[in-house]
């Protein structure tokens, strides 16, 4: 069984249906890229996996738990999102910034927290270096991080990351998918919302492309590289 | 020696009004929800202590504290939180909370009667040289400070702390990072409910109490809190100690009567001057 199951999930906000009948797998170890046009559903389908939208039809099993239905309703302990844009509280210090990610994972002992920062640290040095420093001081791809940084220390062991380059430079860009591969190859599942598919390329296994609210193909990124069919689609 | 006198006075008044308005911008601060009923939680907890201090003054502060703490957490969760769910406007919560102050009031009248209640005097005086200080002052001044400072230790130290000022930052991306809102809303109300409580005791020991207090309370905590910095709590706590020290120090010059009224005009002319408070929440803590 993957780690992640959506199956069949439609979702919507009012009476707009966002998405329809969505089913997308993820792996442990595996980077599912997620890409198409603006409007496509992308984001709609990251919130409703990270139990965001409650207007929500299907099954999403995490870690084999129904995560739409029973006692687990919500966002389950291991499941961590990077949302677009700015993720990061501009007030609170970058230490604080991280450490808000322990309190979403749920309680764990000292030692514990203490360990899960250390090896965020690792991953991402500026959380080091500039621990007390204020959010608001950072830039645009310092602030990623950070919000990276976060999802790691809730001892997640899949994060979903929603357009994580929009805004950042290439070259910051191209520092981001290397940790993003360093974390997959530790064996963390990462769900990874791109518009920009040569971008998500570089470091995918799996390419799922969504249009007007479905899923029109999910195939290997290297069968999806070699398809010039499917690169019409964008 | 009169201005200094006045001056003290004035910090310890201001002390009260800074305990009440550090609550309604606590509030504002991380649930977005002007709570004027602020000054229901006041009466609350004023007149649970007025109908049990006989019994015993402990059994009054606990019991106040207890039903300012149910009081602030139920509007929360049985008014506001129904409210926000449907989306409905920042003016709809103005106006629920309103309403609340007013049926708050009206039933506490219907209770207790309109009329004046009040408490014998606390302690008595301390003579510093020409100095004449009320205990009821010192102790308004010692409280303020260790609330005051209690609350920054709990918003800069603890976990839920840290959440507050999170949801002051950005509610949605509180809630999109899957951290528990709701928790974290019920915590500002119920801390916010309790700072209201000295203020609400230590002021029927000096001015009495009626139901009409609620009102006035929860329009100084407001204009207060505005004047300050929207949702800064130093702000908060400055505009408080200003207006309680415009308000009797003034009186060298004018009536007592005028005291109010000077003081209200000086925190209006900072909003002229500087609309954003005196220390707007960006560069607050």
């Amino acid at each position: 069984m993957s780690l992640l199951e959506v199956k069949d999930l439609t979702a919507a906000y009012g009476r707009h249906t966002a998405i329809r009948d969505v089913s997308v797998k993820a792996e442990a170890g595996e980077v599912t890229a997620i890409v198409g046009h603006n409007g496509a559903g992308k984001t709609t389908l990251l919130n409703s996996v990270a139990g965001v939208l409650r207007n929500v039809r299907g099954s999403v099993v995490f870690n084999g738990t129904e995560t739409l239905r029973g006692s687990h309703r919500g966002r389950p302990p291991g499941l961590a999102m990077v949302p677009q844009g700015i993720g990061v509280f501009p007030s609170l210090t970058i230490g604080e910034n991280v450490k808000l990610g322990i309190t979403a994972g749920g309680k764990v002992p000292k030692e514990v927290a203490d360990e899960r920062i250390a090896v965020a640290q690792r991953y991402l040095p500026l959380l080091g270096e500039r621990w007390d420093e204020r959010g608001g001081r950072l830039s645009g791809g310092q602030r990623q991080m950070v919000s990276i940084g976060r999802a790691l220390v809730s001892g997640a062991s899949c994060i979903l990351l929603d357009e994580p380059s929009v805004g950042l430079s290439p070259k910051l860009v191209e520092a981001m998918m290397e940790v993003f591969g360093t974390l997959r190859d530790d064996g963390l599942a990462i769900v990874l919302v791109e518009q920009n598919v040569k971008q998500a390329l570089t470091i995918a296994d799996r390419v799922v492309v969504m249009k007007a609210g479905r899923v029109i193909v999910d195939s290997s990124a290297s069968e999806f590289s070699s398809r010039e069919s499917l690169w019409e689609l964008f | 020696m009169l201005a200094l006198q006045l001056l003290i006075n004035g910090i310890a008044v201001g002390a009260l009004y800074a305990l009440a308005a550090v609550g309604v911008a606590l509030i504002f601060w991380s649930t977005r929800v002007f709570h004027i009923a602020h000054g229901a939680t006041y009466l609350i907890a004023a007149y649970t202590y007025v109908a049990l201090y006989e019994t015993s003054m402990l059994l009054a502060l606990v019991a106040s504290v207890l039903a300012a703490a149910l009081f602030g957490w139920g509007l929360n969760k049985f008014v506001y939180r129904p409210i926000q769910r449907s989306r409905e406007s920042f003016f709809t919560l103005f106006v629920a909370s309103f309403g609340t102050l007013i049926v708050v009031a009206n039933v506490i009248s219907l209770w207790a009667g309109s009329g004046p209640k009040s408490l014998p005097t606390l302690l008595g005086r301390v003579h510093i040289g020409f100095l004449q200080i009320t205990w009821v002052a010192i102790i308004a001044i010692v409280v303020a400070v260790v609330f005051l400072l209690g609350l920054q230790f709990f918003l800069e130290k603890t976990e839920t702390g840290v959440g507050l000022r999170a949801m002051a930052d950005n509610v949605e991306l509180v809630e999109l990072l899957g951290l528990n809102r709701r928790r974290f809303a019920a915590v500002a109300f119920i801390l916010g409910s309790v700072l209201v409580v000295p203020a609400a005791i230590l002021t029927t020991y000096v001015q009495g109490l009626t139901p009409q207090l609620g009102l006035k309370i929860a329009t100084i905590a407001l204009i207060v809190s505005i004047a300050g910095g929207v949702g800064s709590l130093a702000g908060a706590v400055v505009g408080a100690i200003l207006l309680g020290v415009v308000e009797n120090v003034s009186t060298l010059w004018v009536n007592a009567s005028w005291g109010e009224a000077v003081g209200f005009t000086v925190l209006l002319a900072i909003l002229v001057f500087r609309p954003s408070g005196i220390i707007p929440r960006a560069s607050a803590t």
